[in-house]
């Protein structure tokens, strides 16, 4: 089951500003992660993911007046991401596509303490994330890795809170037939480097 | 991998840790909010004034649209009192009326100068709210206006489009500057490729320099981001991503402290791209000599 009230993780936990006059900087504090890996999801590229990201919260700065304070700040950065994005999809489409065609594409550097198994792990989740479609993927992302409340991811898709379990349980699913394939995979591995 | 499965928890972890922006694109942005915050509230932008200009030159037009009604409504009555029996009633649904009362003079003031003319439903409560709205669709038809002529036409256009704020505007650019834009813009539109060393794929040439320009930015290189603009303008004067190079060149400008090329290239990229989705990142770059000019500019 999704954790109703299970504390989230820190850097994006929700401000004291939730509560009254939320301030930008506290709010990009706590969501500038959340709102790149949105923008991500929804098929920005890695090095256009910045310049999105930062529209958004100039965005967030301009129509910081209409968030409903009772609502769910990441519901409403959502909203704005996900308007910006399908905004400008033609021309990140366009990028995409030639940036795919790209030889080496280069990727934002990454931090320094990225260890070997850190960036594994990463790639397989960014592997099994990429293998489902945008709805569950959002609702499992939204889930999983941002800690979102059902009821606040039921308001950020405005789907029903019924749809956000069946969507969950089926991504959840496959995330389990996932692992077992990784490790049927790792085990066969280490049988051949065993008896060679 | 290990031998041990890989958990949920692990896979989840790592993809936090892995999927975000560096340290430096965090700072990047947090500088250009926090400018941007600091900014605002004194930034005099002739196309998209900020919500808080908007209103107040919305209440500008207000106090012109009171003055004009006032004026306007005694002398029609003392018009039509003679010519027909014609009430209030009858005048405010007349949108063409030359002197309407109250919030209807606000059509008026939303003649758009392209020569477009917005006519708004002259309704009995065209008030405050509405003035504001026909404010929004006059300024919208200006910037329609704009991006299709000339930029010395685009200047004057602005100028009467946005009376109060870009006559202040327009006062304080300097003439020389302007003029230094445009030759730079001729400049860029003059040495075009145009073929002989035309690569296969000349548009992903483009993307390899404009990421080479944005890669120079993260790494903190404006001096060879500027390289690698001055590169990119050369080969592709008339490339695809002539708006991303601009909106880059800004930010390196203002990255390197040449306030003042910052500033002219800024300026340039809203006149020419006034619709950019860099835009605001491009009226963030040089926040602070923006927000001096600009101050200097309300005073």
């Amino acid at each position: 089951m999704i954790p109703l009230a299970q504390p989230p993780h820190t850097e994006d936990a929700p401000t004291s500003a939730e509560a009254g006059a939320p301030d930008l900087m506290e709010i990009y504090r706590a969501h500038v992660d959340y709102v790149w890996r949105i923008a991500r999801s929804l098929g920005i590229p890695a090095d256009a993911a910045e310049d999105v990201t930062q529209e958004v919260f100039l965005c967030v700065h301009h129509r910081l007046h209409t968030f409903r304070p009772g609502g769910s700040m990441r519901a409403w950065l959502f909203g704005i991401t996900r308007n910006l994005v399908l905004h400008d999809k033609r021309s990140y489409a366009r990028r995409e596509r030639h940036l795919a065609a790209l030889p080496h594409p280069q990727e934002t550097a990454r931090e320094p303490d990225a260890t070997v198994r850190v960036q594994q792990a990463a790639a397989l989740m960014q592997a099994f994330l990429d293998e489902l479609d945008l709805d569950k993927r959002l609702v499992f992302q939204m889930t999983e890795i941002e800690e979102m409340t059902a009821d606040e991811i039921a308001e950020a898709l405005a789907i029903p809170l019924g749809t956000v379990y069946s969507r969950l349980r089926a991504a959840r699913a496959r995330l389990e037939r996932f692992r077992l394939r990784l490790h049927a995979r790792d085990e066969r591995r280490h049988a051949c480097a065993t008896n060679p | 991998m290990r031998d041990e499965p890989v958990t949920t928890p692990e896979l989840v972890a790592a993809y936090r840790d892995r999927e975000r922006p560096s340290e430096a694109a965090r700072e990047r942005m947090a500088r250009a909010l926090m400018a941007a915050t600091a900014a605002r509230s004194a930034t005099v932008i002739p196309l998209r004034p900020s919500r808080r200009q908007r209103r107040g030159v919305a209440g500008g037009w207000l106090a012109l649209a009171a003055a004009l009604a006032l004026i306007g409504a005694s002398s029609y009555w003392l018009v039509s009192a003679r010519q027909q029996p014609s009430g209030p009633a009858d005048m405010l649904l007349d949108a063409h009326d030359p002197a309407p009362a109250q919030g209807t003079v606000t059509p008026k003031a939303s003649e758009a100068p392209g020569g477009r003319v917005v006519h708004a439903i002259a309704e009995p409560r065209a008030t405050t709210v509405e003035g504001e709205n026909v404010e929004l669709v006059a300024a919208t038809t200006v910037e329609g206006t704009v991006e299709n002529v000339e930029p010395e036409a685009a200047t004057k256009i602005e100028g009467a489009a946005v009376e109060v704020a870009a006559k202040t505007e327009t006062a304080a650019a300097d003439p020389a500057q302007r003029r230094a834009g445009r030759s730079q813009a001729r400049q860029v539109a003059a040495d075009s490729p145009r073929g002989e060393d035309a690569p296969a794929d000349p548009v992903l040439e483009e993307l390899m320099l404009i990421q080479q320009i944005k890669d120079a930015l993260d790494a903190e290189r404006p001096a060879a981001a500027l390289a690698a603009i001055d590169a990119h303008a050369r080969k592709f004067a008339r490339g695809s991503l002539v708006e991303e190079r601009e909106a880059l060149r800004v930010v390196a400008l203002c990255d390197t402290g040449e306030v003042v090329r910052g500033e002219r290239a800024q300026r340039a990229f809203i006149k020419a791209y006034p619709r950019s989705a860099y835009r605001e990142r491009v009226r963030a770059a040089c926040p602070v000599a923006a927000a001096a000019t600009e101050q200097s500019t309300i005073d």
